[in-house]
């Protein structure tokens, strides 16, 4: 599958032709780039079905950059270095002591059969994780720093996921984006945004993933603030930007002590080293800390706590790239890098313990704000948000399998969530649901879309989301994650409620604004169309992952063993009563009336202040971050002014001090001194003229005088 | 093991055919501004054609294997001639041009910068000759530099390049151009004094001016001789770089300096002194480069830091670029201070692409100053509604210039964050805090971005016209060499390899 590489390239193909010669034809550019992605997509199927009958991974490599190593501080080290003992959550069979992670073991007395973990936080029994051998890019006396792509399942599902999602937003995008000014480089946005997404998921190593990583993040910047002549889009594209900036930072920074802590960044090999533990006890500590960092990556791509506060501003942006950035790309960029990170989150327990708890954490803050959110595109924003932190959570309990299915499900619902409610808002020009109501008689196709995307994100039987929810709650149970459990419950319930607080808002009840209510219609046939494809794959995408399966999801994409979950049925009722009764609180709420929400906003008005004020995170980073650094700038921009540009013209100014000095001393002293002799020899001379008399008496008698005084002299 | 040799001596036509330029230009009429562009423009095309030459030589030259052998006294230098001319024997002054890995890139960039330079150019009105005259002579004094390896020669060159720079700041410049052309020229040769000094003491001590015999020596200089005499020369080519806290002439003389002559300074002048650090200071006195090692690094730091965070508070757009390029600049620092191999290239990386990339910005601040006569941020805003063609080539050197994957920016940052956390001797602490540049500079770009090219379109700016052939025509090579080297390092990497591991192997043996 060495061509996989042009999934990737179609999109960018499209965006260079655009923005060259494409842009001036909307009609040109909208279909170009439409028929790429669609060839991207075959393609991807193409990978799917070759994946799904030969799941070993393949990986094809070229070398980026080759440097000596001579004098690095690193070259020295051996690289199995026994000792050390981190704080493993998993333990290598055939190295008996607990916690001795970096036992030196070699590849050829193990052969590629990695040792057998038993998960003292994971799952029932015993499971090998097991990882073929990959290539290995070092030599002796060099640092090589490869590119390449890598397909395994995983690598195989979401370039489907990416190429559907992209494909469909495209196509409804002809419709929704009709008539803008900037149409054709909007497709060129898309495109790249596509080409982006696509590079990192089929990225071998970490570089390559950071570097299709920062293009996301590019990408996102020009989608959200695509209509940059309002401030609010354009200070949200630098939102994004920034804040998923900082969370880069710890990407890089986790990069460079990777680099340096095992010399490899290849996915494949990084996880096989670990595995059977060819890193040093030392090293693997510091593998670890890399971890931690490059999890900050994710946490700001995906909008985890505390990044998460560029997601709801991120809605400033068309709907159809919002659809984009929450199901497919930006935000499952995050969560798709967690998971590559499977290896490296499991060297340490306290690094699980990290990511699950921001995940739960996120999930519940995320979804508390969405209570009371009346923008509906900010209620999907928040949800997605809270979605995301469910995802981590299951991948920080090394639920490897529940939180890619999860992801990939979500990505459809989601899709269709904001796709629909796009639509609303091409019908009725407004994104406040207070303004909303009855639209069901109106937009047929929307209303029945979006009801079956709610009940899916609600996590009802029988779709999509139910059964990824269901295999997140399973992963929580099996692995004694009590608390996880009850947190993902809590959620699960205020997802069914909000949503559906929004669905009853929306198109249910008496329409609140007549005159937009007259004008609303149901959208044209290209942004329908993609709705029914999306409701169908949000029905169905998750019976792959039905437990009764044996040939299932979890048993093609999996992190070194297959864990196949039994089917908990008790689990299965829960989550259905939770979010049945979370949507039976929306409907007493929001239909019938039976409780009113006025009383409740007032009873609870602090509560709902601080949660509509969305925790009042951004004033806090407001107040701690972004003022003092701009304060911070000012004073030093003053200090280079002032100090070290003052001493630099104090310099001058003393040199020019100096020559005055100088000069006066010139004058009256070196100057004077030669006119003084002048002087002195002028002065002598006119006195001295005096003796010059003439008279030849006067010089007779200074001449007898002279005698005189002479001859008295040589007397003595 | 015989010197390898340029068939003919190329970096010596390649020094002194824009001075034949120079009298070419000097001989044409006043009035005949037509002939005297094209004249230059000529002359300036002609090296750089030969540079392109230079460069496949020395990748040919590289490939027969013989540039290090490990029996070679020539590390990696092609020649111009085989044996040093004697120019003044009495005291042991030779004429000798060569070029290795690190100017190989260096004279290339010079050839290109200085040949765009000039056509972006043809706009200057008033004393055209003379305008033209010095960028020549300047363009003499580069090649020079990069090309020298008898000290001598090398300080002439250096000091040459002064005089063109001083008058075409002095002349040409805005409205503050005496002040600060003064600066610039009293700052950079009050660091050319330590210099003098240095390489006298050199003389001295080692009884040569040849570089290479010089470097040649280096163990035998005492520790102390070697703190002492790095310590001046750090100080001239620090002046230059600009390290803090030398950096101050820098915003003013950017800011003063018409468009091509801000291209030449921070493309080819601030890479200078790098060059001359790489060239000198760390293969002559290793025992002091490695003694020196943390605070150069944390000079880099601060520098890193510092410049961004004050880049933030600029206002002028001229500015702002300046101080980012002492930002930048700071990269090269912590990568010089790490002496591994992947962290000297990772400055030699950054010495390209911040030639590319701020070159190219310099000319864009230059486009949109020659229409708006402000380079006010604040009086901007819109301008994406009416600029899209500007708008997108300045988006795309912005986001090289914060370090996008991708393009070049991002290649030399990576290289010295990796390679400077895998040296010896400077502290990971440095490297991890050196980091926080990165996003510093992400939010001062967006910044900018945001109050030129986007929100409300301010309509003072309604005849504002777009970016003319001309001027793409110069920004276009810059654009694909950033892109290029972006994505495959390795076409960059290929020539500094081998100097940078003879470099390093001459400090840690």
């Amino acid at each position: 599958m060495s061509w996989a590489w042009i999934i990737a390239a179609l999109p960018l193909l499209s965006f260079v032709l655009i923005v060259f010669f494409l842009h001036r034809s909307n009609r040109v550019s909208s279909l170009f780039s439409i028929s790429m992605v669609l060839i991207s997509f075959v393609l991807s199927c193409i990978v799917l079905i070759q994946t799904l009958g030969d799941p070993t991974p393949k990986e094809y490599w070229i070398e980026w950059a080759v440097f000596s190593k001579a004098g690095m501080a690193g070259a020295e080290q051996p690289a199995n270095q026994p000792g050390g003992k981190p704080d493993a959550g998993y333990e290598i069979e055939g190295s008996q002591p607990p916690g001795s992670f970096g036992q030196a073991v070699t590849p050829n007395e193990h052969g590629a059969v990695a040792g057998h973990t038993e998960g003292d936080s994971g799952h029932s029994g015993k499971h090998a994780l097991s990882f073929p051998e990959p290539k290995r890019h070092g030599r002796p006396g060099e640092f090589v720093i490869p590119m390449g792509i890598y397909i395994d399942p995983l690598t195989a599902v979401m370039l489907m996921v990416v190429t559907i999602v992209a494909a469909l937003v495209q196509i409804y995008s002809v419709g929704y984006m009709h008539g803008d000014p900037r149409f054709a480089r909007y497709f060129a946005y898309l495109s790249l945004f596509t080409f982006s997404m696509l590079g990192l998921v089929l990225a071998g190593t970490y570089v390559l993933m950071f570097v299709f990583w920062e293009l996301v993040g590019l990408t996102s910047y020009l989608l959200i603030g695509f209509w940059f002549e309002k401030k609010s889009a354009s200070d949200a594209g630098k939102k994004a930007f920034v804040t998923t900036k900082i969370g880069d930072l710890g990407f890089l920074a986790g990069l460079v002590i990777l680099l340096f802590a095992v010399g490899t960044a290849s996915l494949p090999e990084l996880n096989y080293m670990i595995f059977n533990g060819e890193i040093g006890g030392n090293m693997l500590w510091l593998v670890g800390i890399a971890g931690i960092l490059m999890f900050a990556g994710a946490a700001g791509k995906s909008a985890q706590f505390p990044f998460h506060v560029w997601l709801p501003d991120a809605m400033e942006g068309p709907t159809p790239v919002s659809a984009l950035i929450h199901a497919a790309t930006m935000v499952a960029a995050g969560v798709y890098l967690t998971a590559r990170m499977m290896g490296i989150i499991m060297v340490t327990e306290t690094m699980m313990y990290v990511v699950a708890s921001i995940g739960a954490f996120t999930a519940f803050l995320a979804a508390s704000i969405g209570l009371v959110q009346n923008d509906i595109k900010r209620v999907l924003a928040y949800s997605t948000v809270s979605q995301l932190g469910y995802m981590i959570m299951a991948l920080g309990l090394a639920g490897y399998t529940a939180g890619t299915f999860h992801l990939m499900t979500h990505a459809f619902f989601k899709a269709l969530l904001f796709l629909a409610a796009g639509s609303v808002i091409h019908a009725v020009h407004s994104n406040d649901i207070q303004t909303m109501g009855g639209l069901n008689s109106k937009m047929k196709v929307t209303s029945i879309t979006f009801l079956i995307a709610s009940l899916s994100i609600s996590g009802i039987f029988p779709l999509s989301g139910f059964w990824s929810k269901d295999e997140i709650f399973a992963t929580a149970f099996a692995g004694g994650h009590y608390f996880f459990l009850a947190a993902a419950v809590l959620v699960a319930f205020m997802t069914a409620f909000y949503m559906f607080r929004l669905y009853f808002m929306t198109f249910t009840g008496k329409p609140r604004d007549h005159h937009a209510y007259e004008h609303a219609h149901e959208s044209p046939r290209s942004m329908t169309v993609p709705l029914m494809i999306l409701a169908v794959l949000s029905v169905c995408a998750g019976w792959w992952g039905i437990p009764w399966l044996t040939n299932g999801y979890s048993s093609f994409v999996y992190f070194g063993a297959v864990h196949h979950a039994e089917p908990n049925i008790p689990l299965m009722l829960l989550s259905f009563v939770v979010a049945g009764s979370g949507i039976g609180l929306a409907y007493l709420m929001y239909v019938k009336g039976a409780i009113s929400p006025a009383r409740m906003t007032e009873r609870f008005r602090p509560i709902y202040t601080f949660l509509y004020n969305k925790w009042y995170f951004d004033e806090l980073y407001m107040a701690v971050i972004v003022n003092p650094t701009y304060r911070l700038s000012e004073f030093l921009f003053t200090f280079d002014q002032l100090v070290i540009d003052g001493m630099v013209n104090g310099a001058g100014k003393l040199t020019l001090a100096l020559s005055w000095l100088h000069e006066k001393f010139d004058t009256y002293v070196v100057d004077g001194a030669v006119n003084g002799a002048g002087y002195m020899s002028m002065f002598f001379g006119r006195n001295i003229r005096k003796t010059q008399t003439g008279q030849l008496q006067t010089y007779a008698l200074v001449v007898f005088l002279g005698a005189v005084v002479f001859i008295f002299i040589m007397l003595i | 093991m015989e010197p390898m040799v340029f068939p003919y001596p190329i970096l010596t036509y390649i020094t002194f055919i824009p001075l034949i330029g120079v009298i070419a230009v000097l001989l044409l009429k006043r009035e005949s501004v037509g002939a005297i562009r094209w004249t230059a423009a000529l002359f300036s095309f002609v090296p750089f054609v030969l540079s392109i030459y230079l460069v496949w030589y020395y990748f040919s030259a590289m490939g027969t294997g013989m540039l290090f052998n490990i029996h070679s006294q020539t590390q990696g230098f092609v020649f111009d001639f085989a044996k040093p001319l004697a120019w003044f024997p009495q005291v042991k002054i030779h004429y000798q041009m060569g070029a290795d890995g690190l100017s190989v890139p260096m004279l290339f960039l010079t050839g290109l910068l200085s040949f765009i330079s000039i056509i972006a150019s043809f706009g200057i009105k008033e004393r055209v000759k003379e305008y033209f005259a010095w960028f020549l002579l300047l363009e003499v004094g580069m090649m020079g530099t990069f090309s020298a390896l008898d000290f001598f020669l090398f300080y002439i060159f250096w000091e040459i390049m002064l005089v063109p720079m001083y008058f075409l700041i002095g002349i040409w410049g805005g409205p503050r151009r005496e002040y600060a052309a003064i600066k610039f020229f009293l700052y950079t040769l009050f660091g050319s004094v330590f210099m003098l000094v240095a390489i006298l003491a050199l003389y001295f001590a080692a009884g040569s001016l040849d570089m290479l015999e010089l470097i040649r020596q280096n163990v035998s200089y005492a520790h102390t001789f070697q703190m002492w005499v790095f310590a001046a020369f750090f100080i001239a080519f620090a002046i230059k770089v600009p390290v803090w806290p030398f950096h101050t002439w820098l915003p003013d003389a950017h800011v003063e300096a018409p468009t091509a002559v801000s291209v030449i300074l921070a493309g080819i002048l601030l890479k200078m002194g790098t060059y001359g650090m790489l060239r000198v200071c760390l293969p002559m006195f290793p025992q002091a480069a490695i003694a020196y090692s943390i605070p150069i690094a944390l000079l880099g730091l601060i520098g890193i830091i510092y410049g961004a965070l004050v880049s933030m508070a600029q206002t002028d757009l001229k500015k702002l670029v300046a101080y980012s390029s002492v930002s930048h600049m700071g990269y090269c620092m912590l990568g010089i201070a790490a002496l591994t191999p992947m962290a000297i290239s990772g400055c030699l990386f950054q010495m390209f692409s911040h030639g590319v990339i701020t070159g190219a910005l310099f000319l864009l601040v230059g486009v949109i100053y020659d229409r708006a006569h402000t380079r006010e941020i604040a009086a901007f805003g819109g301008l994406g509604v009416k600029l899209p063609v500007y708008t997108g080539l300045f988006t795309l050197f912005a986001m090289a210039s914060l370090g996008l994957p991708a393009l070049s920016g991002f290649v030399s940052e990576f290289l010295v964050f990796v390679g400077a956390y895998n040296s010896a001797f400077v502290s990971r602490w440095i490297v991890l805090v050196a980091v926080l540049g990165v996003v510093l500079t992400a939010a001062y770009i967006l910044r900018m971005i945001q109050k030129i090219f986007l929100g409300q379109f301010n309509t003072r700016w309604d005849n504002l016209t777009e970016i003319n052939g001309r001027e793409i025509f110069t920004l276009a090579p810059l654009g694909a060499l950033t892109i290029l080297v972006g994505v495959y390092p390795e076409i960059l990497n290929v020539f500094l390899r081998g100097t940078v591991d003879n470099l390093v192997k001459m400090i840690i043996p």
